[in-house]
């Protein structure tokens, strides 16, 4: 992947309670020229909620913090994988079919060939979009997520229902240097996907810090 | 929180005098080695039949002694297997710790801290009935998985009476050793009241009348799963009924009296499969009772909840580990006000079947209020249902349109197929009729619509929401809450509209709730709302609100 850099952000950097702000406000966290880049009609679809200054009062600010960059990396392969089993079925089915039911041979090639480049270009977009959209944050209080492009996805979890906080690496997490915090709660288990080794470490003793003081259910 | 005074314990009470005498490992009552014998029986059953009846019966006598010896192996065996459970089975109370070792092939030992145990239940079958025995479930956080399960296969009654008393008295004990923490994730400043069941105040709230529990069995939803296992007990049935009767009958749709038919059969098997689902109504819930459990604050109360015709259940739910209410009016229901009462309790063992999370299977509508201020008065909500928040007009179409275009094409997928490749058959025309389910499909979205609502107090979260079988009330504590969100697809953003989310803990698949098509604003509104902080600066005060 070329990083090119961005275009300056077309819209003003509004204020960081600004709702409409959070998808394209700069991560203070980020490497400069990672994904800063506005995204024309983004931050409109994503403004959701009036803005009367009064309901504005009364929302909780959108989280702001993004994953590492190399998620985007860690998300492309990860993807790549799952396309390439994808390929190897589709060559599978279509050497069946070219050895016994005399299938062309424009088709024989091209099939895979179609499934590899599209593949590849929905692995890279997913891989971009997760990344463009994920947003978290951790609170005295709460932590927050929100991710999802068609559905966007907020989660809200009080520290004081946080049962226990655990990192996970995979083989391909860890070449890259990256971590997943995940935190359970009585109710169910969340994630916050793709931090650096030693951000999601903080993260962890963060949360779990601030999680001391917890009901016992 | 509740303002109810928590008692300090007795000063100067010591540690209760322990059996320490004696009490090394202890056996199970030997008489387990029959019941749990026949519990093994019963899961050998079915595949016994199975095996019977593909080998059939031919005549020969040899081949018939092997096809009866097949059930007399099954029994033999259960047997033996009964006695090894028994002869390899310990159970035994240390100071502070229930320690439970079964198996021989692969060995199990469990040890519980007593601090741990949330509940000791009973159950018995009725051969266990009959020989004065019962099954001893000790509940702890964790035993809504099937694995952290701990349960003594059949102890005689007083030892179980004995057992459980011991098991409370010395949780009690302990829990003046650990401080718990109160609801609000603060550490319980006093240690919590000690339980001894023996000087239990039990005041019975509810019981069901042989007239409710036939309605109850009339109009509840177990006739399509009764209509299922009739449909399977047909494939048994056609070879078992003689076949000069099958064959009178002219099963032939073409023709009028076919026709008749088909329609006195399916007539005949709806009528059957209700019976069935009154009479599995009858046996599940026959003598319910609801009883609650230490009255006065002395005692941490609980709610004791007994049903059963023949395998008598009886579960015990502290008060203070009931995380949600649900109130389910189902649509047979609904136009006679009655409903169902269930509760979402963190820990219990639950999923495993419909009865586990039954607060009351059958009750009006209009008395739960009534029994809920007896018996869980923390969630008796100030709310009437018509002040309940309702989602925007323009919601309505979110909840009706979907559901008709899926509707509209699950009837032309039929009309085609009827069309195209039962033409022969002569069905086309007639099955247009399934049209009338879009009219239905729009019904209920509009209803669905109707029912969609929440109110918040400073105390509670209300949900109200419909869903194809039934019109359902929760209410949950707003500190009981795990976690919320909201979700927003495309077409909700388009509409500013967003689905409210909320979870709470559970041991069995339920505990999470959502409210679709809210205003946006509202359900952004609901987040910062249900923050612990405003939770708690609500509770504290109306002051707090602006």
């Amino acid at each position: 992947m070329t990083d090119r850099t961005p275009p300056a952000p077309s819209t003003p950097v509004s204020r960081p309670d600004d709702p409409r702000a959070w998808i394209a406000a700069p991560d203070p966290d980020a490497e400069p020229g990672e994904g800063e880049a506005s995204w024309p009609g983004l931050a409109a679809a994503y403004a959701v909620w009036p803005e009367t200054e009064a309901v504005r009062a009364r929302v909780i600010p959108p989280p702001v913090k993004r994953l590492d960059p190399r998620a985007k990396r860690l998300w492309i392969i990860n993807n790549l994988i799952g396309v390439a089993f994808l390929v190897a079925i589709a060559v599978g089915i279509v050497l069946v079919l070219h050895r016994w039911r005399d299938l062309a041979m424009i088709w024989t090639v091209g099939i895979p060939v179609a499934v590899a480049v599209i593949g590849s270009i929905v692995a890279w977009a997913d891989a971009a979009v997760r990344y463009r959209v994920w947003r978290y944050e951790i609170r005295a209080d709460e932590v927050d997520l929100m991710h999802g492009l068609i559905t966007r996805r907020r989660q809200l979890v009080p520290m004081a229902r946080i049962q226990h906080v655990d990192t996970r690496q995979g083989p391909l997490e860890r070449h890259y240097g990256l971590a997943t915090v995940l935190f359970y709660t009585a109710a169910g288990g969340m994630e916050i996907p793709a931090l650096s080794v030693e951000h999601a470490a903080e993260v962890r003793n963060q949360i779990a810090a601030l999680a001391k003081v917890h009901d016992d259910l | 929180m509740t303002s109810e005074p928590i008692p300090t314990p007795p000063a100067g009470d010591a540690m209760p005098d322990l059996p320490a005498d004696g009490t090394g490992p202890q056996r199970l009552d030997p008489r387990s080695i029959v019941t749990t014998g026949l519990r093994y029986l019963r899961g050998l059953i079915l595949p016994v039949i199975v095996v019977m009846i593909s080998r059939g019966f031919s005549g020969d006598r040899v081949e018939n002694a092997f096809t009866f010896g097949i059930p007399l192996a099954a029994a033999v065996l259960s047997v033996i297997g009964g006695a090894f459970h028994w002869a390899f089975s310990r159970y035994e109370l240390t100071e502070r710790e229930l320690e439970v070792k079964t198996g021989f092939v692969s060995r199990q030992q469990r040890v519980v801290p007593v601090e741990r145990i949330q509940a000791v239940d009973f159950e018995e079958a009725p051969l266990e009935r009959i020989l004065g025995l019962v099954r001893v479930r000790v509940e702890t956080a964790a035993s809504g998985h099937e694995q952290a399960r701990i349960e003594l296969n059949a102890l005689g009654r007083a030892e179980a009476e004995a057992l459980r008393t011991q098991l409370l008295t010395m949780r009690a004990h302990a829990g003046q050793a650990v401080a718990l923490p109160t609801e609000d994730g603060q550490p319980a400043s006093q240690a919590s009241p000690p339980v001894s069941p023996a000087a239990d105040e039990v005041e019975v709230l509810y019981r069901l009348s042989l007239r409710d529990l036939l309605l109850a069995g009339a109009t509840s939803g177990r006739v399509g799963p009764a209509a299922a296992v009739l449909g399977l007990a047909l494939q048994f049935g056609t070879d078992l009924m003689p076949r000069a009767w099958w064959d009178r009958v002219p099963w032939d749709s073409a023709t009028h009296a076919g026709a008749q038919a088909i329609i006195l059969a399916a007539i005949v098997l709806g009528l059957l499969a209700w019976l069935l689902a009154i009479g599995s109504t009858v046996l599940t819930f026959a003598g319910f009772e609801l009883a609650r459990h230490g009255r006065d604050t002395t005692h941490a109360p609980q709610l004791v909840i007994q049903h059963g015709l023949l395998d008598r259940k009886r579960r015990t739910i502290p008060l203070r580990r009931i995380q949600a209410i649900v109130a389910i009016e189902t649509l047979f229901r609904q136009p006679f006000g009655f409903g169902e009462v269930r509760i979402e309790s963190a820990g219990q063992a639950g999923g495993e079947e419909d009865a586990s999370g039954v607060l009351v299977p059958f009750i009006r509508m209009r008395e739960i209020p009534a029994l809920l201020a007896a018996a869980t008065p923390e969630f008796v909500v100030p709310l009437e249902g018509a002040a309940l928040e309702r989602p925007p007009v323009r919601a309505a179409q979110r909840y009706i349109v979907p559901q008709v275009i899926w509707t509209a094409v699950f009837c032309a997928a039929v009309n085609l197929a009827a069309w195209r490749w039962l033409d022969g058959a002569g069905w086309w025309p007639w099955t247009l009729a399934v049209g009338v389910l879009v009219p239905i499909a729009a019904l209920l979205g509009w209803m669905e619509y109707r029912a969609a609502g929440w109110g918040l107090t400073p105390a509670h979260l209300v949900l109200r929401w419909r869903t194809v079988t039934g019109r359902n009330l929760l209410v949950t504590r707003r500190q009981r809450l795990q976690h919320r969100g909201t979700t927003a697809n495309v077409f909700q953003r388009r509409a500013r509209l967003a689905t409210f989310h909320a979870a709470v803990a559970s041991g069995g698949a339920g505990g999470h709730f959502a409210l679709p098509h809210l205003e946006a604003g509202d359900a952004e509104w609901l987040l910062a709302e249900l923050q612990p902080a405003r939770t708690r600066a609500a509770l504290r005060g109306p002051s707090g609100e602006g």
